[in-house]
């Protein structure tokens, strides 16, 4: 069974004047429990790769079954639950809410879900806990470190229970150390049986995965 | 703002109506203050005064009416509940104010009453001075007075109360100094022929009686009656083109009014859309947030919706307080409801045409 199957993708990006093939005949297969590196040079359609994966953006021609669903026949509203219940988005630049705590940044999923409002403490205290960070859940982005700011990403991502972590570039605003810490944490969820893709430059973070995905001009190679 | 302009709406319909009766004629005195003095002073005018009253009725193809919101009704407060409805209060007597009327006031200015027309203009054809006096009062009186119900005067003269008129009822007379009365809080009484004052009450009584004829020529005939009783000089003026005029005014600022709401309107809604769209190009990270962890499209258009709707419901509260839950209160709440509408689509489509996937790209640096 795959977490993620997609069979000849395209996506163009049409403007005034010009037209991109952002992504070209993409097929691609993703085991579930696999960590996955996407690589590519800067332009090459890894962001949108996986915003199709991530199911916020749709390809122009292909199919994308997610856990075995046709998701080109789902309706908004199934796509947003899926957006929810399977999938984790952590990102480059964290995409955290200024203005709420480390804690309220990790609630924003649980208002979408049909989880019952008194397991959601529980639920953010354990992947605070997971990420080690329960000591920072009153502070806000603008307090914490770049790695600390990745961790609440990350528990953000969890709290539903995604079974799919979709990450782009999450060590690229962070220095090696930090960054290695990060990997860490994705080594530890794929030990727990998540579906992983990364997208990286980063040949030693891709090194730490379990399969390389090379992206150049659209096209898979 | 809505009950303003429903009074100008009543206004002009009242002018339009007195206007399709036909041509009003007014009748003023123009002697000098030493002779009005000796003809009202001399009793044996009082019976030519008399002969006038009987001359005018008499005219054909004429309506008459007399209005004289000159006089007030007194009532001692100590006896009167609704001494808050009261023009003045002094030494311990309300005065309320009260129209004077023939029952000829009553076809060419139609109010509404809970009463029919024709009872009131029978009750007050009929009156007489020493019976009680037959009051209709406006709406404000409902609270302290029942229909029936005597009260009296602090000249210990009985008042029967007759009837309402409707909330909102005006006395719209192009002649008045005030151009449109709101009666809730008038009293409506039989003119009656007591005379106040002697010879001088027939003057105010003639001064406020209008005429409303297409024969110019018997308004002179009138004229010549005046001085073939060697009264003093009056003259006759038609009162249309001013009605006239003054209807074009009213629709004029109407118009004003309407333009100068509208250009408010126009500043407020600048003002709401630019917010809006301010509000939702600020938080499109954050929708964008919202819409990764799970939001729909139509979870995010709430939020924008109920940006707006908090202020706009922040304003029907407010109308709620001064005006209650009545029908101006009604008309706002539709309106802000369909300006809400409206004012959010704007910010609502461009937050609809940004695919979630531009918005991330836009405030990240992927
Ligand atoms: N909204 C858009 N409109 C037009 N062109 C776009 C749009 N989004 C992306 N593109 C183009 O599509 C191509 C792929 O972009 P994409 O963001 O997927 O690249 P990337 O591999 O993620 O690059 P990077 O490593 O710099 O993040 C690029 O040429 C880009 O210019
Ligand atoms: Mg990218």
């Amino acid at each position: 069974m795959y977490a993620i199957r997609t069979e000849k993708i395209y996506r163009r990006y049409k403007g005034k004047g010009f037209q991109v093939e952002a992504l070209r005949d993409v097929t691609l297969n993703v085991k579930k429990g696999e960590m996955v590196a996407i690589i590519g040079t800067s332009g090459s359609g890894k962001t949108t790769l996986l915003n199709i994966l991530g199911l916020i953006d749709v390809p122009d021609s292909g199919e994308y079954f997610l856990n075995g669903i046709r998701t080109g026949e789902c309706r908004e509203k199934e796509l947003a639950r899926m957006r929810n219940q399977n999938l984790g988005f952590v990102l480059q630049d964290f995409a955290l809410i200024d203005r709420y705590t480390a804690e309220q940044n990790i609630r924003v999923p649980l208002m979408y879900s049909d989880i019952p409002k008194k397991e959601w403490n529980g639920r953010i205290q354990a992947c605070l806990e997971q990420m080690g960070i329960s000591d920072r859940k009153k502070r806000l982005p603008s307090e914490l470190s770049g790695g600390q700011k990745q961790r609440i990403a990350i528990a953000r991502a969890l709290v539903t229970g995604a079974d799919i972590i979709l990450a782009d570039e999450p060590t690229g605003a962070l220095d090696s150390k930090t960054s290695m810490d990060i990997m860490e944490v994705f080594s530890g969820l794929r030990e727990e049986g998540k579906t992983i893709l990364i997208v990286t430059h980063d040949s030693s973070i891709a090194d730490l995965c379990d399969r390389l995905i090379c992206i150049e001009d659209g096209r898979l190679v | 703002m809505v009950s303003l302009a429903q009074t100008g709406m009543r206004t002009i319909g009242a002018f339009e109506h007195l206007q399709s009766l036909g041509n009003v004629w007014h009748i003023s005195c123009i002697a000098e203050a030493g002779q009005i003095q000796e003809v009202t002073n001399d009793d044996r005018k009082i019976a030519d005064f008399e002969a006038i009253y009987q001359y005018i009725d008499d005219m054909e193809d004429t309506e008459t009416f007399t209005a004289d919101a000159s006089m007030k009704t007194f009532l001692y407060d100590k006896d009167t509940e609704a001494e808050k409805l009261a023009a003045d209060i002094r030494y311990g007597t309300a005065a309320f104010r009260t129209l004077r009327v023939t029952e000829g006031f009553f076809d060419a200015f139609p109010l509404q009453m809970s009463i029919k027309k024709e009872r009131v203009q029978e009750i007050f054809r009929q009156y007489a001075d020493d019976d009680i006096m037959p009051v209709l009062l406006g709406d404000s009186y409902r609270k302290y007075y029942r229909e029936n119900e005597i009260f009296t005067d602090s000249g210990s003269k009985q008042y029967r109360v007759i009837g309402f008129l409707k909330k909102g009822s005006i006395y719209a007379a192009p002649f008045e100094s005030e151009r449109a009365r709101a009666l809730d809080r008038w009293m409506i009484v039989p003119l009656g022929n007591d005379r106040q004052g002697g010879g001088i009450g027939y003057v105010t009584e003639l001064t406020s009686t209008y005429l409303i004829t297409d024969r110019e020529d018997l308004m002179g005939e009138l004229v010549r009656e005046f001085r073939k009783r060697q009264l003093m000089p009056f003259e006759y003026k038609q009162l249309t083109d001013q009605v006239r005029n003054d209807v074009s005014d009213l629709k004029n600022e109407a118009l004003t009014m309407g333009c100068v709401m509208l250009l408010l309107l126009t500043f407020a809604t600048t003002g709401m859309v630019s917010y809006m769209v301010r509000f939702v190009r600020k938080r499109m990270k954050e929708f964008a947030v919202h819409l990764l962890s799970g939001a729909g499209i139509r979870d995010i258009m709430l939020r924008i919706a109920m940006q707006l709707g908090v202020i706009l419901l922040l304003s029907d509260f407010a109308v709620f307080c001064i005006f209650g839950a009545g029908s101006v209160f009604l008309c706002v709440l539709l309106f802000s409801i369909l300006y809400g509408v409206s004012v959010s689509a704007y910010p609502l489509y461009l937050f609809r045409t940004q695919e979630i996937a531009d918005v991330l790209r836009k405030n990240g640096s992927r």
